[in-house]
């Protein structure tokens, strides 16, 4: 699945460093990465085996209300994240998107930019990263 | 003197004196206790004895026949102390907004602000024994370990809701000794009003006929005479006292027994906290040295003038806390009505997990970003439910009459018609939206309200309000600004049944208030 939508294995790692929700891979990835990584948040053993697949679940759920957003590319530049063809080197610093990501979640809640999911009000930043989870795994 | 059982009073009896107050609950106790110690004789009427009885509180009993209600034998009780005697004793002031007019709540506002009321919340503070900053949510964190949440923006706020301890707050009981060892207060158990009877021009009030259970009848002449038997009761003795005015006194606008107002309750949803050290402990109840709390959310003033809102609380609670509730209060119906709050609309379970998950994910990243650590915990289902105490808007249609039923003196019962209106469950919803968006933009967790087709319809609380409002114009209201009946020289009417719009305050503090400035209105008259 993950070949036939055009990302490489090493893609999807930098695509979970990416969004925060895969600290162990960021750690492996980037030396930058460590550091946040190294939240105690972060790097809780009970948290790497489950976390992507709960984002995943949820994700799919905003695909079924959200289809025509079903694509990597999309949620990228939806996400203001580098997109999945660019180079790694290119990406910038892995902490700044995790701050913008940060600012525009909570932004999407101050001004309304939420989504009902089964009666919860949801951010559409974390929506979003849960369907690029989704379509990643 | 000391209590007088009027069985005892000869047939025909007549009682002379200088004010009358039909009723010792939390506002006839208030205002018998200003007089202590004065000059004028005051007469202190009690339906009940010293106890609750039973048989006495089958006089409530009526028809119902709008929106389910709780058994009205137990929604005010006549014994001395009034409804005092099973009060959960929870007090808050009511908000500067509920004095308001708003434009978009038809019939909203009290003739004068909430300042005019702050003297006399503090002598309610001081008649209840309460601690000097009750409501003052950073003096309840002072010395305990838990905290208020903080929101971003100013939109959502904590509230405090003091519980004054049951030693306190059974006022019957307080004030037993003190009422009858005062010279000049005569305090008639067994005593139930029958008529208030007015002279030919309905202007002044000449006496009250009295009734006692063994059939001795009695009346009682007054300078003055202030109703304060409960916000049901109130209505139905204005609407019984019909031998001038045969449509009741006050009630030749057709607003006696309009505006009946309660609080609606249910549970609306769940607060998933995304830390679990955002304990909900500082809301759920807390014991201090001086005295204990509750902490509920609610929008600020300006959030509901900005949404044109009615005002609404959310009491965020464990299954443990509704289920002591639960046994304070009501029992079985309230007990029903959680299970099905808890039951209905039940995420899946393994949506909710998901859900859970990641929202704990993502507000931990938003902690990283922020270098606030935050230890997640391995299942992380910190859940509370979020119990709503809402303001009803004002309605005329939801009214207190009186049925072709007889009690035991051969009086008319009421029948209540309770009703509620679409804008009140829009509200709620509406606030739940606002709340959902606060509570995410603080990083605090996620709001899930699961019923879109949501509608309030029952309520767990005895605040029964509205039936005899307060306005300046005696179109728009039964009582002016001193609580003195329209048209009516010396009736006064003490009690929620002059709130004219009702706001989420359990309305017992407001009573003793307004008690207290009835008083001194009162002392002022009778001196």
């Amino acid at each position: 699945m993950i070949q036939e939508m055009g990302l490489t294995r090493r893609k999807v790692l930098q695509l979970l460093a990416w969004i925060g929700l895969s600290p162990l891979v960021r750690n492996e990835l980037d030396p930058g990465a460590r550091a946040f990584a190294a939240q105690p948040v972060l790097v809780h053993p009970a948290l790497r085996g489950f976390r992507h697949a709960s984002a995943a679940v949820v994700g799919a759920e905003y695909l079924r209300r959200r289809p025509e957003e079903a694509d990597t590319s999309k949620l990228c530049r939806l996400l203001a994240l580098p997109d999945p063809g660019a180079s790694w080197e290119s990406s910038g610093d892995l902490t700044l998107h995790a701050a913008s990501l940060v600012a525009r979640h909570r932004q999407d809640f101050r001004t309304g930019r939420v989504l009902n999911l089964e009666g919860w009000t949801l951010s559409i930043t974390e929506l979003r990263l849960s369907a690029l989870l989704h379509l990643s795994t | 003197m000391a209590f007088i059982d009027a069985r005892t009073l000869p047939d025909g009896h007549r009682i002379e004196s200088d004010l009358c107050i039909i009723g010792s609950g939390a506002a006839g106790l208030a205002i018998a206790s200003e007089f202590k110690g004065r000059s004028q004789r005051v007469v202190l009427l009690e339906s009940g004895g010293l106890e609750v009885d039973p048989k006495i509180q089958a006089l409530n009993e009526g028809r119902i026949v709008g929106l389910p209600y709780l058994d009205l034998r137990r929604a005010w009780l006549r014994a001395f102390g009034g409804t005092t005697n099973h009060w959960t004793a929870h007090v808050r002031p009511l908000d500067p907004i509920d004095f308001e007019p708003r434009p978009w709540v038809p019939h909203s506002g009290w003739p004068f602000r909430s300042a005019a009321l702050t003297p006399f919340y503090a002598r309610a503070q001081r008649f209840l024994q309460l601690p000097e900053h009750p409501f003052d949510v950073e003096a309840w964190e002072q010395g305990d370990r838990y905290r208020a949440w903080r929101f971003e923006g100013g939109q959502v706020r904590t509230l405090v809701v003091q519980v004054v301890p049951i030693k306190h707050a059974r006022l019957g009981q307080v004030f037993r000794k003190s009422i009858a060892a005062d010279k000049k207060i005569d305090t008639y158990l067994f005593a139930t009003v029958q008529e208030i009877e007015p002279d030919g021009s309905v202007q002044r009030v000449l006496r009250l006929r009295v009734a006692t259970p063994t059939g001795n009848a009695f009346t009682v002449s007054s300078r003055c005479y202030v109703l304060a038997a409960g916000g049901i009761e109130n209505a139905r003795l204005l609407l019984l006292s019909s031998s001038v005015q045969q449509e009741g006194l006050g009630n030749q606008n057709d607003l006696v027994g309009r505006f009946f107002a309660n609080h609606p309750e249910a549970g609306v949803g769940q607060l998933y906290l995304s830390d679990r050290r955002l304990k909900s402990d500082f809301y759920s109840g807390r014991r201090h040295r001086d005295g204990s709390m509750r902490a509920a959310l609610a929008l600020a003033d300006g959030a509901q003038r900005e949404a044109e809102l009615l005002n609404a609380r959310f009491h965020p609670t464990r299954w443990i806390d509704d289920l002591a509730r639960t046994w304070e209060s009501e029992g079985l119906r309230a007990l029903r009505g959680i299970f099905r709050d808890l039951t209905a609309h039940r995420p899946r379970a393994d949506l909710e997990r998901h859900v859970a998950n990641l929202i704990v994910d993502m507000d931990a990243l938003t902690s990283a970003a922020s270098d606030r650590p935050a230890p997640h915990p391995e299942q992380p289902f910190t859940r509370t439910r979020l119990h709503a105490v809402v303001e009803q808007a004002p309605n005329p249609d939801s009214r207190v009459t009186l049925g072709d039923d007889r009690d035991q003196f051969g009086q008319r019962r009421v029948v209540l018609d309770w009703r509620l209106g679409d804008r009140d469950s829009v509200s709620v919803q509406r606030t739940m939206e606002i709340l959902a968006r606060e509570v995410g933009a603080a990083g605090l967790g996620r709001v899930r309200f699961p019923d879109r087709n949501f509608r309030l319809s029952q309520t767990q609380s005895y605040h029964h309000m509205g039936t005899t409002r307060m306005h300046e114009d005696p179109k728009q209201g039964v009582v002016d600004t001193t609580c003195r009946v329209h048209g009516i020289a010396n009736l006064f009417v003490a009690g929620s049944s002059v709130f004219p719009t009702y706001g989420t305050a359990n309305p017992t503090f407001t009573i003793l208030a307004l008690a207290f400035r009835l008083s001194d209105h009162l002392r002022g008259v009778l001196t």
